[in-house]
């Protein structure tokens, strides 16, 4: 693993454009091309056993979840728990998921935290990236790869899950207003399925209408939705005025409900108790006492690293934010590469049950943030 | 030695996305309605057409349609024949003059977003 200083394309700024991303600059530089990361072949090999092996824990600590009725430890709300379950029980079809890893190259990567519900940084690992690999690499080391079959694997996926009644049944897709990244990645998500034939509406999410009489949900035209494609978090939804209106309705949601029990970094000192010593887990616990030398608090409910503390020997590293109300865990630090001033995160996506492809945050800190980098990869 | 099966993606192809996709739509603040009918053919003679309406099952939520319903077109405020002023948000009010509609509903908004606007973007 290698971060290598790297030319960037002339046209750059357009190619991503061309394809829907339009916040490449975000903060000033998210997209950076003028780095790289190169890896070995037995490097992605060990990144991709890793995501099964992650994948594979998370499942069974869902149904360990549910049969201990964890619901109240992880914040749920009581009126939720039986619809969560419910989901689970039923296997409501998933779509992606997003584990961050601390790898080095060296070491068994380690997973920081599972971002199930809401994962972003889709669109410029599946496409962008893969065109960069394209126009960047390929003309003069045609024997390098990318570990990313996000797009086909996300297209497959769609077909696979068969979330409409009918062909006719379309999909709404919603995300907040005022982001162009989360539009960014729920239009790429509506891409691929559109291509998987899948019918499709957008919304958004404040635009979500309850039609009082009738008990169902519509979008801004009136038209009742079915199926709904969200980049809005569980915890969210549950939690805003219409979310009691859930549990009456027949309304399907992707993700499901039973993502928030692996969304939630209650998820992370489950996982430790399930499988101490595990060598892709870091010690977690809900307790202080239980984490041993430099430790990680975490909000239970967070995005983009907010309200994360680092406790590193007589340093505190703080990031702030809106979160925490609902409860802390705390888990062992382990230090993040480091290249030059930056720190980098590998983001390792599984698509239903099969590893993707990876994308490479980096930050100035240890903690990752909505305004770290994005810098492309390939192996050889 | 046989070559490894490639990791990437054989092909990257796009339909709907492109910096023009992601323009905003406009934004209407008209109430929006729909007709409420017990059967498919009182909402046949309102609107003429079979395919406007749409047959909802019952769900146990809904009182006085335990067999189901049938939903009109959606349309908006002061067309119609109906009001032009506001309505309630969640209301059910009576069915416009000459309709054959046992009510018409009307929709409320604003109720997800609120944990958005306080934290910020969903995605992590």
């Amino acid at each position: 693993m290698e971060r290598l200083d790297v030319t960037p394309r002339p046209n750059w700024r357009e190619d991503c454009e061309s394809v829907g991303f339009t916040y490449h600059s975000m903060d000033g530089v998210y997209w950076d091309e003028a780095h790289c990361y190169r890896f070995t072949a037995a490097q992605i090999d060990e990144l991709e056993a890793a995501t099964l092996a992650l994948h594979e824990l998370t499942l069974t600590a869902i149904e360990q979840i549910v049969a201990a009725d964890r619901f109240e430890q992880l914040a749920i709300p009581a009126a939720f728990a039986d619809y969560v379950r419910a989901s689970w029980r039923a296997k409501e079809p998933a779509l992606a998921g997003r584990f961050d890893l601390a790898y080095d190259g060296v070491n068994p990567p380690k997973l920081l935290e599972y971002n199930a519900d809401t994962p972003t940084a889709l669109l410029e690992a599946s496409v962008v990236q893969w065109r960069w690999l394209q126009q960047a690499v390929l003309p003069a080391t045609p024997e390098a790869d990318q570990f990313n079959s996000l797009h086909e694997k996300l297209i497959a996926n769609w077909r696979a899950i068969g979330v409409t009644s009918s062909a006719n049944t379309p999909v709404h897709f919603a995300c907040v207003k005022d982001s162009d990244e989360d539009r960014g990645n729920i239009e790429y998500q509506r891409d691929v399925a559109t291509q998987a034939g899948v019918a499709t509406r957008f919304v958004y999410v404040e635009d979500i209408g309850w039609a009082d009489e009738a008990r169902n949900f519509v979008d801004d035209e009136g038209t009742i939705i079915d199926v709904l494609c969200k980049l809005y978090p569980w915890e969210w939804l549950m939690h805003d005025e219409f979310g009691p209106h859930l549990l009456e309705t027949r309304l399907k949601v992707i993700e499901p409900p039973w993502k928030i029990l692996l969304s939630t970094k209650g998820l992370l000192p489950i996982l430790w108790e399930l499988n101490p010593n595990h060598p892709n887990l870091l010690p977690a616990a809900f307790e202080r006492f239980r984490i041993s030398g430099d430790y990680v608090q975490k909000p239970l409910y967070s995005r983009e690293g907010a309200n994360v503390t680092v406790y590193r020997g007589a340093e505190v590293l703080r990031e702030g934010g809106t979160y925490g109300a609902e409860g802390w865990v705390y888990q062992a630090y382990t230090p993040l590469p480091r290249f030059g001033d930056s720190y980098a995160v590998i983001g390792s996506w599984v698509v239903g049950d099969e590893p993707a492809g990876i994308g490479i945050r980096e930050d100035v800190t240890p903690i990752t943030r909505n305004s770290s980098h994005f810098v492309p990869h390939y192996f050889t | 030695m046989p070559s490894r099966q490639r990791r990437s993606s054989a092909r990257v192809t796009l339909v709907l996305l492109g910096a023009a996709a992601l323009t905003a739509c406009g934004q209407e603040d008209e109430t929006l309605r729909r007709d409420l009918y017990s059967s498919k053919e009182d909402c046949v003679r309102d609107w003429g057409d079979e395919l406007k309406c749409e047959n909802r099952p019952a769900t146990g939520y809904a009182p006085g349609f335990h067999s189901g319903y049938w939903y009109g077109p959606a349309y908006r405020s002061g067309q119609f024949g109906s009001s032009p002023q506001h309505e309630a948000p969640g209301s059910v009010s009576q069915a416009r003059p000459g309709s054959h509609a046992v009510g018409t509903g009307h929709v409320s908004h604003g109720g997800f977003g609120a944990s958005g606007a306080a934290h910020g973007s969903g995605g992590s």
